[in-house]
């Protein structure tokens, strides 16, 4: 892991200094750079040293967690992450609960009604899913539910679901849970659509397989409930590969996020990603990078662990 | 020594001997099971029609994509004799949808290309030699497979700036990964099988094996994997060109003309409607023959 890091943080610094434009006239606007003023602010940035003094430099930082300050925000980095990363992992997380609970219901119903209506219905859709670019579907979700029917908010993020749910228990007030909820609705479907439509064909075809398998005949033939033998003991097995596909469509969604943050003008890590390229602040796009990085290989983690409680045969020594 | 490719083919047309063909080739079988892939048939029409738009788009086309009409600027669809209406400067819809396949398609064929010999290359070097060779070249894909595609092809293009040959670059450079893990693993078990061992104690050279046996003999998952990364890579370009970061107006990219759409969603939701409809079949077209592909050049699955 530590390595990867390594890699990760080597590839994002090179290819960054690769841009083209000096951030320093960029940071003061073209018309009052002086040569002076310039050399000053380079020498301040530390953008007068050699790229692999830079390089070594913001190592040395960066196991301090200190990301540096921004170019254009005359703030730290690692605040405007902070500031924005709970956005992102809330956008991200309600992205996956909505899919998981569309996909795994209908896969496993597609699966035990198999050529059923609802399996070919199920089957058609995801794969309109799949092929449906997410930022078109975000379009037309606003246009629908939004601009139509008046329905839901077409941008933004009022509060913290989190910070709904408080107010919710402390208060007994829902009113900004709701808020909440209503503006991270469409964005969570957008993001959220793709992952549904991988997640429902693998669960079905997963659950084929079991089915067909002897064990479950043989608890078929015991005679116990249908209820039973679907989810505990053909559902738990088929999962194991449906949480493999989750853990790496993670760092897709996350990736979608760049792009549903910008729909939606959500204001997670993913918009200031791309605010950040167009304004060559790269101590920003660096961190951003970073951190996307790090959550994926966190997420990777966080599946082999998964797996053991689902499988007890999995052990780690 | 060309014989080795029709040799490993040999257990797969010995699987297939009860069948009425048995002496063909192996991409004559698979040609065979390809055509009774129905779906993978609805694909292969879908391409072939979009292909033959991008050719003969200035012969199919009822306007200029570029000419606008400034009598109807956001026209509704049939309003003005445009049959999909036109977008919010006036120009014709069908138009620009048909031009629209010649960036799809080009950007698609080059950014795969890129990465499928940048790929193929790295995964063939990687699994033949082994050793540190292999580790280092594999470890360099784990940090290419760290970031998310979208965002590393947003920094390239940053760095590049954004018009069309960047796009296909920066796609190309960010979709090798997946063709490197996937040959280096044929080779893997390739390079162990007898054919190779008698190439190279026949002295043949190291490059002539790869490029004479190996490849030869891992071009079936590459071309499923191409087929399937057209449809990534044409989304791919519609989500830069979305974000303002692919190609550049007034070029007609069906990502841009959706985002150019965006603004004029309360009064003409069509402008943005058409693109997205044309980017799904594409993507559906390259993805029904890619499963088909899968079934017809694998007959183990």
């Amino acid at each position: 892991m530590i390595p990867l890091l390594f890699g990760i943080s080597l590839v994002i610094f090179t290819v960054l200094r690769l841009i083209p434009g000096d951030p320093v006239v960029i940071m003061i606007g073209a018309e009052n750079a002086s040569p002076d003023e310039v050399a000053r602010l380079r020498r301040v940035l530390g953008l007068d040293q050699g790229i692999h003094i830079q390089y070594v430099r913001f190592l040395g930082r960066l196991v301090r967690g200190d990301l540096g300050m921004s170019l254009s925000a005359d703030e730290p980095v690692s605040r405007l992450i902070r500031e924005r990363l709970p956005a992102t992992v809330e956008l991200t997380l309600a992205a996956m609960t909505v899919a998981l609970l569309i996909a795994i219901p209908i896969g496993v119903i597609s699966a035990i009604r198999k050529y059923s209506a609802l399996d070919t219905a199920s089957t058609v859709v995801a794969l309109l899913g799949i092929s449906m670019p997410n930022f078109w579907l975000g379009v037309m979700l606003i246009f629908l539910f939004a601009l139509r029917l008046g329905w839901l908010p077409a941008s933004g993020r009022s509060e913290a679901v989190s910070a709904g749910l408080v107010t919710l228990v402390t208060t007994g007030n829902p009113a900004m849970l709701i808020t909440a909820i209503t503006h991270l609705i469409l964005p969570a479907v957008t993001l959220g659509a793709a992952l549904a439509a991988v997640v429902t064909r693998l669960t079905r075809s997963s659950m084929l397989e079991v089915i067909g398998q002897d064990f479950v005949r043989t608890a078929r033939a015991k005679g116990l409930p249908g209820r039973r033998i679907v989810f505990h003991h053909s559902l738990r097995n088929a999962l194991i590969p449906v949480i493999t596909v989750i853990g790496l469509e993670f760092g897709a969604l996350l990736g979608g996020a760049v792009i549903t943050e910008t729909i939606f003008a959500w204001p997670g890590i993913g918009r200031l990603a791309i605010r950040s390229i167009v304004q060559r602040d790269f101590p920003v796009v660096q961190g951003v990078v970073l951190m996307i990085a790090i959550i994926r290989i966190c997420a990777n983690l966080t599946v082999d662990v998964v797996y053991a409680l689902i499988d007890p045969r999995i052990r780690y020594a | 020594m060309r014989s080795s490719i029709r040799a490993s083919a040999t257990p797969d047309v010995a699987a297939a001997a009860q069948g009425p063909a048995a002496h063909d080739s192996y991409w004559a079988m698979a040609w065979r099971r390809l055509r009774r892939h129905r779906v993978a048939m609805v694909g292969l029409a879908i391409i072939a029609g979009i292909i033959l738009l991008a050719i003969f788009a200035p012969l199919v086309s009822p306007a200029d994509p570029l000419t606008i009409d400034y009598a109807h600027p956001a026209a509704r669809p049939g309003v003005g004799g445009h049959l999909l209406g036109t977008d919010a400067v006036g120009r014709d819809i069908v138009a620009r949808l048909i031009y629209g396949t010649r960036i799809s398609l080009q950007v698609g064929v080059v950014a795969v290309g890129i990465a499928a010999s940048l790929g193929t290359t790295v995964g063939l070097v990687a699994g033949y030699r082994g050793g540190i060779v292999d580790n280092l070249l594999m470890r360099t894909v784990d940090v290419f497979l760290a970031f998310p595609v979208i965002v590393l092809a947003i920094a390239i293009i940053a760095v590049l700036g954004p018009d069309l040959v960047n796009v296909m670059i920066a796609i190309g450079l960010v979709a090798w990964t997946t063709y490197a893990r996937v040959v280096r693993g044929q080779v893997l078990v390739l390079r162990e099988q007898d054919f190779v061992q008698a190439a190279r104690a026949a002295g043949m050279s190291d490059a002539r094996i790869i490029v004479r046996h190996i490849l030869p003999n891992a071009v079936a998952p590459i071309i499923v994997l191409a087929t399937v990364g057209m449809a990534t890579a044409i989304i791919a370009e519609a989500a830069l060109s979305f974000l303002g970061l692919g190609v550049q107006p007034p070029t007609p990219s069906w990502g841009g003309m959706l985002n150019e759409g965006r603004g004029f969603l309360r009064v003409a939701p069509h402008i943005s409607t058409f693109p997205g409809l044309a980017i799904m079949v594409t993507v559906l077209g390259f993805n029904f023959l890619g499963d088909g592909l899968r079934d017809a050049l694998d007959p183990r699955l």
